[in-house]
């Protein structure tokens, strides 16, 4: 092993938000969220086919240029099939020291619980025999107990946008959110606490805006939300991987530490990788009543065949309820800008003049 | 003709194809123009916005409007503009003011297709639009009139005298225009083929109003409006009559925005 990786904790790279990071932590490593770094495509499509799904390929081209040279590993995830391809691809082409493939199940039981726990179980063992390091039940009780703890901070967050005038903008949220993937945790604890401590403004600022929710996937860049922003619009909350779904849900330390982690992870608000979209969507009902939601953004990455199979019942699930919707479709770098533009600013005044008359 | 108190409201819409521009007093459209567009979008705002006041004694320039609302994809671009608002507002507003009775419109203009349901007070009730691509909008027609060597208003009237319809299945450009092509090596009658295209673009925008919901009245509007081999197209595959408007349907669009503009003047005076 080369003597610089003994130095600096090593990274480990992880995707999808059904990998534990507690894992990761209690190894001794840094959780590093893989989620595409490309701002503009050059030779993706050299390798795969224009129909496949705009994040895979980010992530990919992403490997392709050297931009994930620095992990020490990865762990991929059968959440989805994009995620299995990608796994092999990145095995051949990449070749980080080490790659891992995690299975998820679908079920959300005991015997989902237990058949996950077993998976774990196999990725800490292999993490133990890769790096040295012995991934004591203390330590996982101790990730268990540092993740939670981020949890906790950034749902303080969430929670907060639940009044008017709104605290914080939603493209800073997404944009601490994204951070909280990408960067070592120990220099994001005193990025979110100054969030956190950050004066909320008490007058009201202008005319009050729509407030807006953003569901699906919408990506790393804030495109959307400032799209969004610059049309006179708040967003209000996203509810997506890398927002509210991603921190709802405590560990639950038990007698199994394994276990717990298994319990938390297949527990959390399912995206829509899991079955259960009727169940989805009363959860969608009822954050749209608790943040008083006036309209919903549902943005799918092209080709993301869950996110937009799905839209087909969210949308007529949400204007049977008067709400309006707006779906948008996204190659992940949002670059086309100027036809999202015009639909999210008709969108708006949509919303507005439904406000008005309300 | 001058306006009753000197003040005028105008609504420029700057499309991709084309620039629009309204200018109304108190109570009437006093002038309109619409120009090809130029490479710059603002110079077009510029040229089309002077063309429209050449026709109104004593106004002399863009300066002297009450209130300007830009719109279209260039509604950034719009100099002097106080405000700028989405074309689909704008045309529900344009239309609304035409006839109140229509509640559906289909917009087909030189990239977009937008459908787009209304409220009884002319705001947007519903609307969905196009996807990146440019099938099924004027650009699409534009290049089919080429394989056709024809131009664009005798392309629109070629499939009227069709006794049949010949498919066009592609839904991409490019690949609708190689299938053009070998039907036409094939001999098969132009006019049936021409046929088959306005079928396509009428599908795709039948497929976009089906997602708004499609009550009657309807109406057509932006520059594909003055297709009429497309209009019976779409008569055709909505099983629907086209509404016809007292107003040019292509300047919707730039109505709407100038009478958003005598609003928002209205509201600031008041």
């Amino acid at each position: 092993m080369n003597e610089q990786l003994t130095i600096a904790p090593r990274r480990i790279g992880w995707f999808c938000s059904y990998v534990p990071e507690e894992i990761i932590l209690a190894a001794g490593c840094e959780p590093v969220r893989l989620e595409g770094r490309v701002e503009r495509f050059q030779e993706i499509d050299s390798y795969l086919h224009a129909n496949l799904c705009f994040t895979i390929r980010n992530i990919f081209e992403s490997g392709l240029r050297k931009q994930y040279d620095d992990l020490d590993a990865v762990i991929f995830a059968n959440s989805c099939d994009g995620m299995r391809r990608l796994y092999e691809l990145w095995s051949h082409y990449i070749q980080t020291p080490a790659a891992y493939f995690l299975e998820i199940p679908k079920n959300r039981d005991e015997n989902g619980i237990s058949f996950f726990s077993s998976q774990l179980l196999n990725l800490k063992n292999q993490l133990e025999e890769d790096f040295a390091v012995s991934i004591t039940a203390e330590r996982l009780v101790q990730a268990g107990l540092q993740m939670n703890e981020r949890r906790g901070k950034m749902l303080e967050l969430f929670e907060r946008q639940k009044a008017s005038p709104l605290p914080y903008k939603g493209s800073e949220l997404h944009t601490l959110a994204i951070q909280e993937g990408r960067l070592p945790k120990r220099d994001m604890y005193p990025e979110i606490q100054s969030v956190l401590e950050k004066p909320v403004p008490v007058q009201p600022v202008g005319k009050a805006a729509p407030r807006l929710l953003v569901s699906g996937n919408e990506g790393t860049t804030p495109t959307l939300f400032r799209l969004i922003e610059n049309s006179n619009a708040d967003v209000v909350l996203f509810d997506t991987c890398r927002g509210l779904n991603h921190y709802t849900g405590m560990v639950s330390m038990g007698n199994d530490p394994i276990q717990s982690i298994a319990r938390r992870y297949l527990f959390k608000p399912a995206c829509a990788r899991m079955p259960g979209s009727a169940q989805r969507m009363e959860r969608l009902a009822a954050l749209i009543d608790e943040y008083a939601i006036d309209g919903v953004v549902y943005s799918g990455v092209q080709f993301c065949d869950y996110t937009l199979f799905e839209s087909a019942l969210i949308e007529p699930f949400l204007k049977a309820r008067s709400l309006p919707v707006l779906v948008v479709e996204n190659d992940y770098i949002w670059s086309n800008t100027e036809q999202i533009r015009t639909r999210i600013e008709a969108f708006v005044e949509m919303t507005q003049n439904k406000r008005r008359t309300a | 003709m001058p306006s009753s108190n000197g003040r005028y409201y105008a609504g420029c819409d700057i499309g991709s194809t084309t620039g629009k521009a309204v200018i109304l007093d108190e109570n009437r459209i006093v002038a309109s123009a619409i120009i090809p567009a130029e490479i710059d979008p603002e110079q077009t705002a510029r040229k089309v916005l002077s063309k429209a006041c050449e026709k109104i004694n004593g106004l002399n320039g863009t300066n002297d409007f009450a209130y300007l609302v830009g719109t279209g994809y260039g509604r950034n671009e719009v100099p002097f503009a106080n405000d700028n608002v989405s074309e689909i507002s704008c045309h529900a507003l344009g239309v609304h003011s035409c006839d109140p009775s229509i509640k559906t419109i289909v917009d087909i203009g030189g990239q977009d297709v937008k459908g787009i349901s209304i409220n009884e007070d002319g705001s947007i009730l519903e609307f969905a639009m196009n996807d990146k691509c440019a099938a099924g909008t004027g650009r699409f027609l534009e290049m089919m009139s080429k394989i056709f060597r024809m131009d664009l208003e005798a392309f629109s009237n070629l499939s009227l005298e069709a006794r049949n319809v010949i498919p066009v299945t592609s839904q991409c450009s490019v690949f609708a225009e190689t299938e053009v092509i070998s039907l036409l090596s094939k001999r098969r009658p132009p006019s049936e083929i021409a046929a088959g295209i306005q079928a396509s673009v009428a599908k795709r925008s039948y497929t976009l109003l089906k997602r708004v919901g499609i009550r009657p009245k309807l109406t057509v509007t932006g520059g594909c409006s003055k297709n009429k081999g497309l209009l019976v197209a779409l008569q055709k595959r909505l099983r629907m009559d086209i509404a016809p408007l007292p107003v040019d349907p292509q300047l919707m669009g730039a109505l709407g925005a100038a009478i958003m503009a005598r609003k928002k003047a209205g509201s600031i005076t008041q």
